[in-house]
């Protein structure tokens, strides 16, 4: 039997150099019943990590460890059709990849974290009229 | 400040009386017109090539050099009637070395005439170049040098005092306007290193609030029986780091937050996503309201039935009005604990029960 969408487990790739809220994050998202196929602090291990993994979106952090650029990352995995939500304490306003697909500002709320995966997961897809958390900004397509 | 006189006794003269109201008038003009331009540079060493070009024809100047003081060398920063090779000869110079180190050692102008006439081992450069007259201002900050300023011709002996006055007052507008642009140079810098620290300590705040709520989900990770009051601490936790997410777009001036944008981070995380705000425009409440009104709402919403809870706010006068409803029954106003009432009180508030609904209002504090 197929999951409907809202209820699908996804398969996520956190990008987070702070060990504390990387743990935040995947406690949250696992709670809420999807799977964290790996944890990259830096931008060799989340590409090393997407090389070996099936990745339904990856939630990466703007500064990473060693001096990396989350955005670098994002545009890198989006190239290989990974869709991307930033979750960061300064959000980029706009992407320049369609499967970029907004950003989550911290301190985010824990309950409204596995709403805005599932919300950018649908986003990706090319649904439209989708509820996104009030913590979420998506950016424009074009 | 004194001038020197470098070279043999200079035989050229004033001009005559009858002509001196017309050049002075003339050289009047030149001043103001190089004051305008030097007062909207942006660039330290085009200015100076303006100015040059702006005065070369009527002060009859082959040569100008200009000079910026840098840790006890005079670096040549702008140049014109110069061979590269010349330019590059006289790239740097020491204090006290060639006509120019001497007037910046010496904090004196300095008039060479007769140049090419005279074995002065100062002139040496400057006679190289061709130059029978030269004059060399430096541009000073009260007693900091910035660097020297020189014109020269090649072939006159000397300048008028007409003329020297002129260069120097000149010289003195650009040390001033050099002065200015160092000064915007400085503040610039300054500022951009403020706002890189604000920036740093704004994603450390941010990052160390959701790291405390990390370390705090943490010890509810796997914890069975979860003990109520870690949950309400975690929660506790989340709401002030998120009441103080707007205040990093706080307007500088007012430090004040959108007290909706609060609430919805508020309601958000207290009903799990289900629950509504009801706003017609951003009311703004000052910084330190905001966690104890986010708090508060929390409170009030506390174990109930939260997934179907509205929560409407809107500002009347110097009033914030919050009015609270349930989606199964009519609310009224809870026991308080202690933290609820001493927020209460801190936020100078009142409760009510009115027609099924929760009613808090609390005066804004920079509306009175």
């Amino acid at each position: 039997m197929q999951a409907d969408t809202d209820a699908r487990s996804l398969r996520l790739l956190v990008v987070e150099d702070e060990a504390i809220i990387a743990m935040l994050v995947e406690d949250a998202l696992t709670m809420a019943g999807h799977v964290v196929v790996g944890v990259a602090e830096s931008a060799g291990e989340a590409l090393a990590i997407a090389a070996r993994e099936t990745i339904d979106l990856a939630l990466c952090d703007v500064r990473l460890a060693e001096n990396d650029s989350g955005i670098t990352v994002a545009r890198e995995l989006s190239g290989r059709g990974v869709p991307c939500l930033y979750v960061s304490g300064n959000c980029p306003t706009a992407a320049d990849h369609p499967l970029i697909i907004g950003c989550v500002g911290k301190p985010f709320a824990t309950a409204a974290l596995s709403r805005a995966v599932e919300a950018a997961h649908r986003l990706a897809a090319g649904e439209r009229d989708v509820a996104v958390p009030k913590s979420m900004h998506v950016f424009a397509r074009h | 400040m004194s001038e020197v006189e470098r070279g043999p006794p200079s035989s050229h003269a004033s001009p005559d009386a009858g002509a001196a109201p017309d050049l002075s008038r003339r050289y009047l003009a030149l001043a103001a017109e190089a004051a305008d331009r030097l007062l909207a540079a942006t660039d330290p060493a085009r200015m100076v090539d303006e100015l040059f070009a702006l005065i070369r024809a009527e002060l009859r100047l082959d040569v100008f050099f200009n000079y910026r003081h840098d840790e006890g060398l005079l670096r040549l920063e702008a140049y014109a009637g110069l061979t590269a090779q010349q330019a590059r000869d006289g790239a740097q110079l020491r204090l006290g070395e060639a006509v120019c180190g001497c007037a910046a050692l010496e904090r004196r102008r300095i008039h060479a005439s007769g140049v090419q006439g005279s074995d002065d081992p100062h002139l040496a450069f400057v006679r190289s170049v061709g130059l029978d007259c030269y004059a060399c201002t430096p541009l000073l900050d009260g007693e900091r040098l910035l660097g020297t300023l020189g014109f020269g011709r090649r072939d006159s002996t000397g300048f008028t005092a007409e003329e020297l006055q002129l260069l120097h007052t000149l010289c003195h507008y650009v040390a001033l306007a050099k002065l200015r642009l160092r000064h915007e140079e400085e503040l610039c810098r300054n500022i951009a290193e403020r706002d890189r620290l604000l920036a740093e300590l704004n994603h450390r705040v941010r990052n160390n609030l959701q790291m405390a709520v990390g370390v705090v989900r943490n010890e509810l990770r796997g914890a069975g029986p979860v003990p109520p009051a870690l949950t309400t601490v975690a929660e506790r936790l989340e709401l002030i780091a998120l009441a103080h997410r707007p205040l990093y777009q706080a307007d500088g001036a007012s430090l004040a937050v959108d007290a909706v944008e609060i609430l919805h981070g508020a309601v958000e995380l207290t009903t799990g996503g289900e629950g509504r705000v009801e706003a017609a425009e951003p009311v703004m409440i000052p910084i330190e309201q905001a966690v104890a009104f986010s708090l508060l709402i929390h409170a009030l919403l506390d174990r109930r039935d939260r997934a179907g809870a509205r929560v409407a706010v809107a500002r009347r006068a110097a009033t914030l009005e919050a009015r609270i409803t349930l989606a199964a029954q009519d609310a009224a106003a809870p026991p308080l604990d202690r933290l609820a009432s001493s927020l209460l009180r801190q936020l100078n508030a009142s409760l009510s029960d009115e027609a099924g609904a929760i009613h808090l209002r609390f005066p804004l504090a920079h509306a009175g």
